[in-house]
């Protein structure tokens, strides 16, 4: 059995197409083109052609972020409107865990879990778990645009009845029907920043104003600026060298057949990324062979490099020895932004000259777990050199205006 | 007890005594328990491929009762366009003592059932069997509890594996209703062939099985609780 993301092309522009929920997947809309696709269907028909693809997520697809604890994937992107207002949504799912929605309303995500129970109603008052949840006025909801994959026949231009109920501490209930079914959300707010963190997308930057007219030298902001300089430093010294950004194990057999896995996929949302890879293996007298490969989704461009974990004891006329690196890595300097695939492919051998007289020759290995992790580089070289301009923008500026007028004098 | 497949001699394992089918992992001939004869009765189709931490031999809990996965069926249902517009596994449970139950996955949600006897006045039965249109929403009575109606689907087989109560080829159809109450309690009535079914239980998470024995998801770390 295969649970591993599947990759397709768009039979209308050609595309890569990637389903994650494999077998809950009904619906996938092409990122590039917008075609809306058949994916009960190998084939992937065409259902309708495309609908110009246009917002985006400001989660992009295939990103990860933890939340509560819970490790959740974006897959699908929505952008709805009705009741006098529009607002996105983006579905995001765990294997373990099922389904979520987070609503971005433009001033506050919102947490949105599809309902196992449904509310107790009595006139204008929903109750769940003990709490009351007030109606109020039900609208219409269409959706705009859509792009990704959903456990639903999502389209363009499809309408349900929606009601919202208000309850305590901002969370509320949503009840939306159509002639086939009825579903209840519940939405909890989420505090300021929270998704922005769990999944990498940079915040609002806050703005600075600067005061030109001091005609006194401007020392105060220099010294701010030295320190600002040397606390940005010693951050960027202190905090971890990478971000990780894939977890994963490949067995391999000694002397066995090459192992070969994929595992994906690899976000790297910056222009240009460091990526290191390494492959660990708690191994004596033995050597794992790894060859990768990162494989870029949209382009297929390959980056390859290789690595060998090993570990040798013995004992000689100057007494025990021990030699090799069990944890290798290797990296890789400036990979383009893009969704990767890591192709790990991984052969073991044990040092045939000690296995022939300390063990019985049929004896077959143990199979080496090889534990590889991905990190990205998370020195942001670009968000650091605009820090240091923005710091030192002003008190040069000032000196600047300083100097003139003293000459001027 | 174990047995040889009649089509290709691979090994079959019957965990349950009082189950009548079993498909062959191997070959995957539906091969039907008659005493102690075993009888080819077809060929099963495979399960599609589906992202399911769930696995035969996995065991878990359910109201403290101990239990072990042995059979599933893969259904779909189609829109009234023809499209397939879903589709879910319904997970044979062999508890304990002998029993058995159904855990239904469907998008990552899960809801565990165990067979029922309806009331003779539950009208809901009837109309099952009667073959009547039923929309959404509706107030029902089901054994003495009120439910309401979630959806009313016919369903196709896809594919099936392990022991089972019954035979499913693929295109095997079934005509469900599915139910729910305040409490997070779930009902079905099924109609399968010309016999009506009832069935109660509730939704449940997969951590609250406390599941053991899942499959293990590329590329996924494995949540703690699960193993």
């Amino acid at each position: 059995m295969n649970d591993s993301p599947r990759a397709l092309s768009c039979p209308n522009c050609g595309a890569p197409i990637v389903v994650r929920a494999v077998g809950n997947t009904v619906t996938v809309v092409c990122g590039n083109c917008g075609s809306s696709l058949d994916a009960t269907d190998p084939d992937l028909t065409i259902l309708k052609q495309s609908i110009a693809a246009g917002a985006r997520s400001r989660i992009p697809l295939g990103t990860r972020g933890f939340l509560a604890g819970i490790e959740w994937e974006a897959i699908g992107f929505l952008e709805r409107s009705g009741g006098g207002g529009s607002w996105q949504e983006t579905l995001l799912f765990n294997p373990w865990e099922g389904y979520r929605f987070l609503v971005d309303d433009g001033e506050t995500w919102r947490l949105g879990t599809p309902l196992d129970r449904l509310p107790t109603e009595a006139g204008a008052i929903a109750t769940l778990g003990g709490d009351r949840f007030t109606r109020t006025e039900g609208y219409q909801a269409q959706v705009d645009f859509v792009v990704g994959e959903f456990y639903w026949r999502v389209a363009v231009g499809e309408t349900v009845d929606v009601c919202d109920y208000e309850g305590p501490r901002e969370a509320s209930l949503s009840r939306e029907a159509n002639a086939a079914e009825v579903a209840w959300t519940r939405l909890e707010p989420q505090a300021d920043g929270v998704v922005e963190s769990a999944f990498g997308i940079a915040p609002v930057a806050p703005q600075r104003s600067a005061g030109l007219d001091d005609a006194r030298a401007p020392t105060f902001n220099t010294i701010v600026a030295g320190i600002a300089t040397f606390l940005l430093l010693a951050v960027l010294m202190l905090a971890p060298w990478g971000v990780t950004v894939l977890d994963t194990t490949v067995v391999v057999i000694p002397d066995g057949p090459a192992a070969a896995a994929k595992f994906g996929p690899v976000a790297l949302d910056r222009r240009r990324s460091g990526v290191a890879v390494r492959g660990s293996a708690d191994l004596e007298n033995a050597w794992v062979e790894l060859d990768f490969a990162l494989v870029n989704r949209a382009t297929q461009e390959r980056y390859e490099a290789s690595a060998t974990a090993e570990h040798y004891r013995g004992r000689d006329s100057d007494g025990e020895w021990t030699e090799g690196d069990r944890r290798p890595d290797v990296t890789f300097a400036a990979l383009p932004r893009g969704s990767y695939d890591l192709v790990v492919e991984a052969t073991a051998h044990v040092w045939p000259a000690r296995q022939s007289w300390e063990q019985p020759a049929a004896a077959s290995e143990p199979p080496i777990p090889v534990p590889v992790t991905v990190t990205r580089n998370a020195t942001f070289w670009g968000v650091l050199w605009l820090a240091l301009i923005v710091i030192w923008a002003i008190p040069m500026t000032q000196w600047f205006f300083w100097y003139q007028r003293n000459n001027d004098e | 007890m174990t047995a040889d497949c009649p089509s290709c001699g691979a090994p079959i394992a019957f965990r349950s005594a009082g189950l009548p089918i079993v498909v062959c992992d191997f070959c995957r001939s539906t091969v039907m328990r008659r005493g102690p004869d075993l009888e080819l009765i077809g060929v099963s189709a495979r399960v599609p491929d589906t992202i399911t931490p769930l696995q035969i031999g996995a065991r878990g809990s359910f109201e403290g009762r101990a239990f072990e996965l042995i059979g599933r069926v893969r259904w779909q249902w189609r829109d009234d366009d023809g499209l397939v517009g879903g589709a879910w596994s319904e997970w044979l449970a062999l508890f304990a003592d002998g029993s058995t139950g159904w855990l239904a996955e469907a998008m990552g949600r899960y809801t565990m059932m165990t067979g029922i006897e309806p009331l003779p006045d539950d009208d809901i039965v009837r109309r099952v069997g009667a073959g009547e249109t039923i929309r959404p929403d509706m107030l029902v009575e089901l054994a003495d509890a009120s439910y309401r109606t979630i959806d009313a689907r016919t369903a196709e087989a896809v594919g099936s594996e392990g022991e089972l109560p019954f035979a499913a080829p693929a295109g095997e159809t079934l005509f469900g209703v599915d139910l729910a109450d305040a409490g997070g309690g779930r009902a079905s009535v099924q109609k399968h062939g010309d016999v009506v079914t009832a069935w109660h239980g509730s939704a449940v998470t997969l951590r609250a099985l406390q599941p053991r024995g899942l499959r293990r998801l590329d590329g996924w770390r494995q949540p703690g609780w699960a193993a």
